[in-house]
């Protein structure tokens, strides 16, 4: 291929099937790069003022909002920090409430990325309509699963989206113990819906670029991090306490994104799916472990797009533990605790995995226990970054293979590879009548 | 359906769960907060009967007036490109579960807003006017459960 015909500029401006506004920008000259930019162009979001006067246990319930899709996740790290805040313990009981809850949300989140935004790509299709019309039973197996981890949701927090049963210290309405069980026999009976999941993932043509980064996440002592633990490093091998974010995220900025970017040891680092399968793979059940094998995820992985195979390791290792959790809480049953509290002066940083990355945020409350200062980093803007690294990395590789639509395709499907996230909007039906 | 927290996007929630405080309606009633479009088409494949479909939706009437079609009256813009899940709503969800083998008939009960900047509650002006939008509805609901003759549906209303 004749390289000096390779003069183009690709400029993607609203890329899509992500949850955000991103534009991707390449220029080369004679075939080489000479641009390679992702743009971030949302506008500030301002929670972080909203919640300024607050009452600790009002923050949780508000920050929520932050996002529709892992809004328990915000939710949860809020209660963190605000119980650190404040000195609050929860219990074991309501620790193992928060724990089903954060793998509820990862099944939701998973399967409609999975699904949704990244199988069309593979199967060359462009949004999951034409993919119902093509392959009808794999988006029947999406909804049947989305509708069970929508169902488990709901029964831990209450409703499926911005959950207000958990609260400072403990849950305010503990779940029946009959529905309970009824939940545990339909994930066990939602088992060949997932093995047909990672059946679809075995036949996803996963592009074959690599470049080693920083993997960052939770890890924690005796379990694969999802609910809690310390912030661990791939490039040193060790974990720092959650307190130390700042020292972790380094955020700046720079002049192309709104959004603050971050790197800790190196240029950027990666969180995600595949920083937690990396990190943590010893940890994960063993039918996840076995289900990376399956689907050719060694690690250490160094290929962003294996980030949705990571996912789907990820749904196999939630699935099974959930059970294993739904288990533990029927045999020890349910009771309602006291959540009554003090509220004192205090500063308190909290992190949970959520399903894009490891997740921080901190509040300091005055002595009257009004929120007066806070903080939230979420995934989203610590990998952007690396993103461009990526990109900027690929396309000098992909230019000499591929036409500028196919670049195109594979710096979206890069991003997307990431599953970035952005907040709900409202639905309202545009309708024209037919004469 | 809708969301409570777009001022008049809320109105096909607030009558509906109105109209869930009548014992003739209240186990047809169903109420999808916020719902994307999985959540809609999971919901009208398991349905299995005729639906009504109460929502804020732009038709180019005066605000606060009504009206109830069926879909096939009616032509929704699909946004079929690659759009976010974000990007898809109650008409992608309908398409989604006709796709997939929803095969009941589908009627709308729409109402134009006044208002859909971000606000917990209805407009005063919708407000206003909810007790006409109800007894409209009514009146639509009686309609379709005239026509198709079915017994209550087996899972109760949320």
């Amino acid at each position: 291929m004749d390289l000096k015909a390779k003069t183009y500029s690709i400029d993607v401006k609203h890329v899509t099937r992500v949850e955000g506004h991103g534009r991707i920008i390449v220029s080369t000259k004679e075939g080489v790069v000479q641009e390679v930019k992702l743009s971030i162009t949302e506008a500030n979001r301002f929670f972080e003022n909203f919640v300024k006067g607050m009452q600790p246990a009002e923050v949780p319930w508000i920050v929520s909002r932050i996002c529709g899709i892992c809004c328990v996740g915000h939710q949860l790290t809020a209660t963190k920090a605000v119980e650190a805040a404040l000195d609050i313990q929860p219990s074991p009981q309501t620790i193992l409430l928060r724990k089903l809850l954060t793998e509820s949300q990862f099944l939701q989140s998973h399967v409609l990325h999975v699904y949704f935004l990244a199988v069309p790509d593979f199967l060359g299709v462009k949004s999951v309509l034409p993919l119902a019309k093509s392959h009808p039973d794999v988006v029947k197996r999406a909804l049947r699963l989305k509708k069970l981890a929508n169902d488990y949701t709901a029964m831990f927090g209450g409703r499926t989206l911005h959950p207000m049963s958990n609260t400072l210290k403990g849950f305010r309405k503990l779940p029946d113990l009959d529905e309970v069980a009824a939940l545990r026999k339909r994930l066990l009976d939602s088992i060949p819906d997932i093995e047909e999941t990672v059946r679809v993932a075995k036949t996803l043509k996963i592009p074959p670029y690599e470049r080693e980064t920083e993997y960052v996440s939770l890890k924690h002592p005796d379990e694969y991090a999802l609910y809690d633990g310390d912030v661990y490093s791939s490039d040193t091998r060790s974990s720092v306490p959650v307190d130390w974010y700042r020292a972790v995220t380094n955020e700046f900025s720079v002049t192309h994104s709104t959004t603050k970017w971050s790197k800790w040891h190196r240029d950027s680092y990666f969180v995600g799916a595949l920083a937690r399968v990396n990190n943590n793979f010893d940890q994960l059940l063993p039918q996840a472990q076995q289900t990376a094998v399956e689907l050719g995820l060694k690690v250490p992985c160094y290929n962003p797009y294996m980030n949705n195979v990571a996912q789907v390791v990820e749904v196999v290792h939630c699935a099974y533990n959930s059970v294993r959790m739904l288990d533990e809480l029927l045999g020890s049953g349910l009771k309602q605790e006291d959540i009554s509290y003090q509220v004192k002066a205090g500063r308190g940083a909290g992190s949970c995995e959520v399903p894009r990355g490891i997740l921080f945020h901190e509040y300091e409350f005055d002595d009257g226990g009004r929120c007066i200062r806070a903080n939230a980093i979420i995934p989203t803007s610590q990998n952007i970054n690396n993103v461009e690294q990526d990109m900027k990395a690929f396309v000098p590789k992909m230019l000499p293979a591929m036409s500028k639509e196919e670049l195109t395709l594979h710096m979206e499907m890069l991003l997307r590879a990431y599953d970035p996230c952005i907040s709900c909007s409202v639905h309202m039906l545009d309708v024209e009548f037919v004469d | 359906m809708g969301s409570p927290l777009g001022s008049d996007d809320g109105i096909g929630l607030a009558l509906v769960q109105a109209l869930s405080r009548d014992a003739a309606f209240a186990s047809y009633c169903e109420l999808l907060e916020n719902a994307d479009a999985a959540t809609v088409a999971s919901a009208l494949i398991e349905w299995r009967r005729p639906v009504i479909l109460a929502d804020a939706a732009n038709m180019r009437l005066t605000p606060g007036e009504c009206k109830f079609f069926e879909d096939r009256e009616a032509s929704a813009i699909l946004k079929t490109s690659s759009v976010s899940t974000h990007g898809l709503g109650l008409a992608e969800g309908l398409e989604l579960a006709r796709t997939l083998g929803f095969d009941q008939s589908a009627y709308f009960f729409g109402v134009q807003p006044f208002d859909l900047s971000p606000g917990y509650g209805l407009s005063p002006e919708m407000t206003a006017k909810f007790p006409l939008l109800l007894s409209a509805l009514r009146t639509a609901c009686s309609r379709v459960m005239k026509k198709s003759k079915h017994s209550p549906p087996r899972h109760k209303g949320r």
